[in-house]
């Protein structure tokens, strides 16, 4: 075999195996852009950080919250201030005066706290 | 140029690509694999944390007769569960100073109880030393409340039980929608009464959640953490969840990962569900098992907590439908 014929076989099989390995190449390349792509924007869907809940709370609750949690004072066990009337923790519910309290009005909440942070007393004022 | 010459300018051209392309898909999926990791561990210790929150200590304050549902929730238990197997899935049971830059992540904490909820998250007070100090305390237990135009008010719970006080005769009653006897419109009607129900204690809980989670913020910034918190959009179905049983929810927010910081929630319910008892009695001379709940007169000789135990012992089962 002439070393002409030998180059051309070489460079046959060299052109050969470049076409093969150009585009499978490229094609790999591509599928990893494209699946680290999709892992991104997923990871982007379940980021529930950027769709934050539009609500906003400003920590007031409703009058009716106000005149259950007094309802319940005995369970709650601690005394709650409504606008400066006390309610003791013995209290029955039938004896709370619920005109005192506007079930449809807002009340800020402050909450007094023992040396371990245990709450000790409730207090509503309205707003 | 000699072919080996373009192929090594070939080579030379493409390689920064691949290095790129493959370190950012090794990131990718360190950044999987602890998110994954992270969600378990949080999973976890909400379920945990549910499960706890059931341990009574305290006999007369099992769940009554009246409603499954109405257990007296051990919230303290179950806190005290929620960080022991958090810290112990992050690897950090042995570090607090690791545990409390892990708290600084975790905006609150919510158990959902049967007639009123408990938000657990860092408020500042002053100490047995004088000292104003920062922690994770319990907040007051905030009631299901509602009021309608008239001025009646209601208290819900995870069921239909309610707490009303109607303006009208100025009395209080207490018992289920069907059978308090007042003139409060919303008692009649079950499915508004459901519908209101179930949109008064989703609102109550955003609220509060919203507004903590928003506190944290100022907190978290003194702390050197400069992530803004949020309520995350939780999914209707997530809320329903919330609210058909006693449970915890967490929320752990910002904690830095690659390129991207974690975000997650998760809920965990302890649904109470009795087992029914199996019977082992003799029927005819048979030994047959069924269940407590067959109305059968034949007489009991063993009990046992599953079928399959009785069937180990040789009885035979019997269904209710066979009994003439």
């Amino acid at each position: 075999m002439s070393h002409f014929v030998r180059t051309m076989i070489d460079m046959s099989f060299a052109c050969l195996i470049f076409v093969m390995a150009a585009p499978a190449g490229l094609l790999l390349f591509q599928s990893g852009a494209a699946a680290l792509d999709t892992a991104y924007v997923s990871g982007k869907a379940q980021d529930r950080n950027v769709m934050p809940t539009p609500i906003t709370g400003d920590g007031s609750v409703s009058g009716a919250e106000v005149l259950q949690t007094i309802a319940q004072i005995g369970e709650i066990g601690m005394e709650v201030v409504v606008d400066g009337t006390r309610y003791a923790p013995s209290l029955e519910r039938e004896d709370i005066a619920v005109s005192a309290i506007r079930l449809n009005g807002r009340y800020a909440p402050s909450y007094e706290r023992g040396p371990d942070g245990q709450l000790k007393q409730i207090v509503f004022v309205s707003r | 140029m000699k072919i080996i010459n373009w192929a090594i300018v070939g080579v030379l051209i493409l390689l920064p690509f691949y290095v790129i392309n493959r370190a950012d898909t090794a990131t990718q999926r360190r950044m999987m694999i602890t998110e994954l990791r992270y969600d378990a561990a949080l999973d976890t210790a909400v379920d945990d944390a549910a499960r706890a929150l059931l341990i009574n200590v305290n006999e007369q304050q099992e769940a009554r007769y009246e409603s499954a549902k109405r257990v007296r929730v051990n919230k303290e238990e179950a806190i005290d569960t929620f960080y022991r197997t958090l810290y112990m899935n992050f690897g950090v049971a042995e570090d607090p100073i690791a545990q409390g830059v892990l708290n600084r992540y975790i905006p609150a904490v919510i158990v959902i109880g049967y007639d009123g909820f408990w938000v657990y998250a860092e408020e500042e007070f002053t100490n047995a030393a004088g000292e104003t100090e920062m922690r994770p305390v319990w907040g007051p237990k905030k009631p299901y409340a509602y009021a309608d135009a008239q001025g009646n008010s209601l208290s819900f719970t995870l069921d239909d039980y309610v707490i009303a006080y109607e303006a009208g005769s100025r009395t209080w009653q207490e018992g289920f929608r069907s059978e308090i006897q007042s003139s409060i419109p919303l008692l009649h009607n079950a499915e508004l009464f459901e519908q209101v129900r179930r949109s008064r204690i989703v609102n109550a809980i955003q609220n509060e959640l919203a507004y903590r989670i928003n506190r944290h913020n100022q907190y978290a910034s003194r702390n050197g953490i400069s992530y803004t918190f949020t309520l995350p959009t939780i999914s209707e179905e997530g809320w329903n969840n919330t609210v058909n049983d006693i449970g915890v929810m967490a929320f752990v927010q910002g904690i830095p990962m690659g390129r991207k910081t974690y975000n997650n929630y998760a809920l965990g319910g302890s649904r109470v569900l009795k087992k029914p008892i199996i019977l082992g009695a003799v029927k005819d001379g048979r030994k047959v098992y069924y269940r407590n709940t067959c109305a059968f007169p034949y007489p009991v000789e063993e009990t046992f907590a599953s079928e399959k135990a009785a069937a180990q012992k040789g009885y035979m089962p019997l269904s209710c439908s066979n009994h003439p």
